[in-house]
């Protein structure tokens, strides 16, 4: 599991915990002040048990975040943090914001910037991180779960062996009875009747069998057994059985919420009240019903089934008072249509979303972001929302952090995002600039469409800045617009083009810079080189071979070095002739070329550059004599061994460890005797190694 | 051409003649407080001339060069380049001159006496090149007891320099005292030494009764580089009714970069003066701190262009971090 999984999984948990305790805690009273209804309380706790599932999902998912939110911090932990405060510090949790800073009073555990007045520092040194303690918690929970969840599996597998010996029902009375209620009930489904020996009460599975003791077919009535499948049938055209599986594992799986167990339970309750009910009714009396009750409860021995299921007399706590209230014609009139409930669920659903406060993910700032194992994340990923107590007399969102492919965290979709596009369209040049720079800055991809109408701005600054901004946002959208202003008629513009375009690390058109090899500017041109060097592209070699004749030594270097990326081999001669080159780094990089190219060379060449003016391309002479194993190199590295500088002194002794025979091992016996503390202990290492 | 005319330009002359003369001329170094001596300081000949020059000039080309002392001077002399071919080498060797530390006895005197000059343009240029010069701190300390309060307000200027960091507690005495006009020079003075001890002195100067001292002081704390917390005084001063005092504040306070002042200074995010607000959302972008987002988000509809520039700059910085 990625930080970034850990952490929107712990904030969802959270976030989980605070809704169902609203949703639940409502629920319960609901239930015991408001109504008496079964159907209103069966609908009221199905909403509590399953509302803060969807609340705390919609919240994660779409980073809204209500007055009084918190916040998982980057460093510290939630305990630690509340007790600390520093300038700066990294906090554990923190309260979020509200819709405007003069409403709000921050229910503030810690803040992200406290305020420094008599403010310990946070000392350093190692210290538990919020992501090590995400990290326990969830794997903790997740442990426990599935525990829990799969010992709930273990006794509903059970029960199924137990129902393996039933036989399916499709003759007598009691199958005809079945399908008679069916059409009584307009339920249309099929469902099948089966009876086991094995159980004791009646129970309803799936969405379509009713498995009857084998004792009800000859112990009950015909009126019993009528009743009997009318509770049954309910059940089933009330998908009790799913019902009762979903919350037994929400129950389990969710243990850290009590309430659960609780509206687990109504559940079950109202479920036989109202199974009770229409059976009643459709019976025209609960008498049969009744009777039929407390027949069954005779029949159940010391030990049920085990595990919530839609059975008749499961529940021998409730059979008194189920059997009074059919016994009494006590049944509840009161029902909620389905229109009701759905436009119910769906406003409560919409307002816990919108006002219930949560748990926002954080996830570590840019640097974190790329030090983090498995840090990089999916592009797009909603990863994380940091609190910005309103200031004085305005409010506004705070930044979310995405993650792009490539790991880097950026921040975009925010309210200062859209603020920055809105300058890009500010009549004075220099806030366009900035803005162009700031949302480049911040890496907010959706401002590319709004920076590609200004590449052809009137203001070279604005287009300059544009170009820059392109090349920080890494959209290939981009590519096209940044290719055109490689033409711009501002060097400085044609310049952050093309810097721009080497942001990308693909896609460069080489036919776009290939025009640019001719820009007056001499960083421009060695630029460009670079870039056609990365490019890949055989068609850059021959324009690449023209600039090795350019007057500026940068540019002749990077126009070998790109050869040397293009594994172009062809400029061979030509190379070969800058080892005389004026400058040093151009004779370096031809050596480099020659090396990497593996042009055969004579010892001469060789010898020649080890007597190089400069130390550093002496030194990679010496590395270029090294690879050549030659015995004619001996002499003259020796001769480097006591070279002015301490560099080159050490790649000759170095070289020289790689040569075998006599002459090389007389050599390293010299530099022994060298001034140089270096030298001497690594000819002793040397001397040491060999056979 | 009107007599007055004449008699201006013959000054000019003179002075500029002067200069030219005293640029050929080694200055003797002088003892000092151990502070970089430079060689080719001016005379009391040049002194005398460029000053009273000054004094007989039009008051706004005073000023102009008050300000220029010590700035943007090439000392390239005949060699110097962005100067017309036909100009008289001389006097940019004699205005190079000046900016060299002025060692000479007889010129340290002159700029001495020139600080009770009537005219305040030419008492600031006598100030100024003292400051430089190599007269010892000491020295000009002692005239911060001078019966005029003219000398006593241009010694405490020609103190304002980090050099000039033993007059501390002499400019603190000065400061503490109150008198007008001088507290307020040292008020300015302790913040250009930027020694952070001054602090529980300016700190209280923020409290003085004359409005331009708790200018100077509120502007001095800016210049306390190594201050990174804001004193309660400061912020207490960025809420002031006073908008000149709270614009000295807020520049201050931008200097200071305390993210506990973001609430401070984002209630001056709407201030009437664009200024304040320019140096509002400089100093919030300079917080680093997320707080300061919504009001530079606010900022970035400003009316002023640079007040949106700036909060647009300081937006792409903080959001960032």
């Amino acid at each position: 599991m990625s930080d970034l999984m850990m952490r929107t999984a712990l904030s969802w948990l959270l976030t989980y915990a605070l809704h169902s305790t609203i949703f639940l805690l409502a629920a319960l009273i609901v239930a015991r002040r408001f109504t008496t209804s079964a159907p209103v309380r069966d609908f009221t706790w199905k909403l509590a048990l399953v509302g803060g599932l969807v609340t705390a999902t919609a919240q994660v998912a779409s980073g809204v975040h209500p007055a009084g939110s918190f916040a998982l911090s980057r460093n510290a932990p939630p305990a630690a943090a509340a007790s600390r405060r520093a300038k700066d510090a990294p906090v554990g949790i923190t309260a979020g914001r509200g819709a405007t800073a003069a409403a709000e009073t921050p229910v503030e555990l810690e803040a992200f910037d406290a305020p420094a007045a008599s403010a310990p520092p946070v000392p350093p040194g190692p210290q538990a991180t919020t992501r090590d303690i995400a990290w326990w918690a969830v794997l903790a929970w997740a442990l426990v779960a599935f525990a829990l969840a799969a010992a709930y599996l273990a006794r509903r597998l059970m029960l199924a062996g137990r129902l393996t010996v039933r036989r399916s029902l499709t003759d007598g009375p009691m199958p005809s009875m079945l399908d008679a209620l069916r059409r009584a009930y307009g339920h249309r489904a099929a469902v099948r009747l089966s009876a086991a020996s094995t159980i004791s009460s009646p129970v309803a599975f799936g969405l379509g069998e009713i498995c009857v003791p084998e004792a009800a077919l000859t112990d009950l009535d015909e009126e019993q057994q009528r009743g009997l499948l009318a509770h049954e049938l309910a059940h089933l055209a009330r998908r009790d059985p799913l019902w009762l599986d979903a919350a037994s594992l929400v129950e389990r799986v969710f243990f850290f919420q009590p309430l659960n167990r609780v509206a687990r339970a109504e559940l079950q309750r109202n479920a036989e009240y109202i199974c009770d009910d229409w059976a009643a009714q459709h019976h025209g009396s609960g008498e049969p019903l009744a009777r039929c009750l407390a027949r069954v409860a005779e029949w159940i021995e010391a030990a049920p089934l085990g595990v919530p299921v839609a059975g008749m007399a499961e529940q021998r706590s409730l059979l008194v008072t189920r059997i009074s209230r059919l016994l009494e014609g006590n049944t509840v009139k009161l029902r909620l249509s389905r229109m009701t409930q759905v436009v119910t669920a769906v406003v409560v659903v919409a307002v816990v979303v919108a006002a219930a406060p949560g748990v926002q993910r954080v996830i570590p700032d840019a640097q974190g972001a790329r030090g983090t194992p498995g840090g990089g994340a999916t592009d797009g990923v909603l990863a994380g929302v940091s609190r910005v107590t309103g200031v004085g007399p305005v409010s506004v969102e705070v930044p979310s952090i995405v993650l792009t492919t490539n790991g880097r965290a950026v921040v975009a979709d925010s309210a200062v995002v859209q603020a920055l596009i809105e300058r890009l369209k500010d009549k004075d040049a220099g806030v366009r600039a900035a803005a162009a720079q700031s949302l480049g800055n911040l890496r907010a991809r959706r401002a590319v469409p709004a920076l590609l109408e200004l590449v052809t701005d009137a203001d070279r600054e604005v287009r300059g800045k544009v170009a820059e901004a392109l090349g920080e946002l890494q959209d290939e959208r981009a590519i096209a617009s940044l290719t055109k202003l490689l033409s711009d008629e501002s060097p400085e513009v044609r310049e952050r083009a093309l810097n721009g375009l080497g942001e990308f690390e693909h896609d460069v058109p080489v036919s776009a810079i290939l025009p640019i090899l001719a820009d007056p500017r001499a960083e421009v041109r060695g630029r460009a080189a670079e870039l056609l060097g990365r490019s890949g592209d055989r068609a850059a070699s021959a324009p690449l071979q023209k600039l090795l004749k350019d007057s500026h030594a940068d540019v002749r270097r990077a126009a070998i070095e790109a050869l040397i990326n293009l594994k172009d081999a062809s400029a061979a001669g030509t190379v070969r002739g800058f080892l005389s080159d004026d400058e040093a780094s151009v004779r370096m990089t031809s050596m480099r070329y020659l090396r990497e190219m593996r042009v055969p060379v004579g010892d001469e060449v060789i010898l020649k550059a080890m007597g190089d003016v400069s130390a550093e391309a002496r030194e990679t002479a010496i590395e270029w004599a090294h690879e050549q194993q030659s015995p004619a190199f001996i002499a003259p590295l020796r001769k480097l061994l006591d070279d002015d500088a301490p560099s080159v002194r050490e790649a000759a002794v170095d070289a020289l460890s790689e040569i075998r025979g006599t002459a090389a091992r007389d050599a390293l016996r010299a530099a022994l005797n060298s001034k140089d503390a270096k030298v001497r202990r690594a000819a002793a290492a040397a001397l040491g190694d060999r056979p | 051409m009107t007599a007055r005319r004449v008699v201006m330009l013959s000054v000019g002359i003179v002075a500029i003649a002067a200069t030219a003369t005293a640029a050929r001329t080694v200055g003797r170094r002088a003892p000092n407080d151990g502070r970089p001596a430079q060689a080719g300081g001016a005379d009391s000949t040049r002194v005398a001339g460029f000053l009273s020059a000054l004094g007989t000039s039009d008051p706004v080309i005073c000023t102009m060069i008050g300000d220029q002392i010590g700035n943007f001077w090439t000392d390239e002399g005949r060699e110097a380049v962005g100067r017309f071919a036909d100009a008289q080498p001389g006097a940019s060797l004699a205005q190079d001159s000046l900016q060299h530390q002025i060692s000479n006895e007889g010129a340290l005197r002159t700029l001495v006496a020139r600080l009770d000059d009537p005219n305040a343009c030419v008492r600031r240029a006598a100030a100024k090149l003292l400051e430089h010069s190599s007269a010892e701190t000491s020295r000009i300390a002692a005239l911060l007891s001078h019966q005029s309060p003219r000398v006593r307000e241009a010694a405490a200027y020609a103190l304002s320099d980090e050099s000039r960091k033993a007059s501390r507690a002499d400019l603190e005495r000065v400061l503490r005292a109150g008198h007008v006009p001088e507290a307020a020079m040292a008020a300015w003075s302790l913040g250009e030494q930027g020694d952070v001890a001054a602090a529980p002195a300016l700190r209280a100067a923020l409290g003085a009764d004359d409005a331009r001292t708790r200018w100077a002081a509120a502007h001095a704390f800016g210049e306390l580089h190594t201050l990174e917390q804001a004193p309660p005084e400061l912020v207490r001063a960025a809420r002031s009714s006073d908008q000149t005092l709270t614009l000295y504040a807020v520049r201050s306070l931008a200097e200071i970069h305390d993210p506990a002042t973001v609430e401070v200074l984002a209630a001056n995010v709407d201030a009437p003066d664009a200024r304040l607000r320019l140096a509002v959302v400089e100093a919030l972008g300079e917080t680093r701190s997320a707080k300061a987002i919504p009001a530079l988000t606010k900022a970035t509809r400003d009316v002023d262009a640079r007040v949106r520039r700036a909060a647009t700059e300081a937006l792409g910085e903080v959001a960032k971090d």
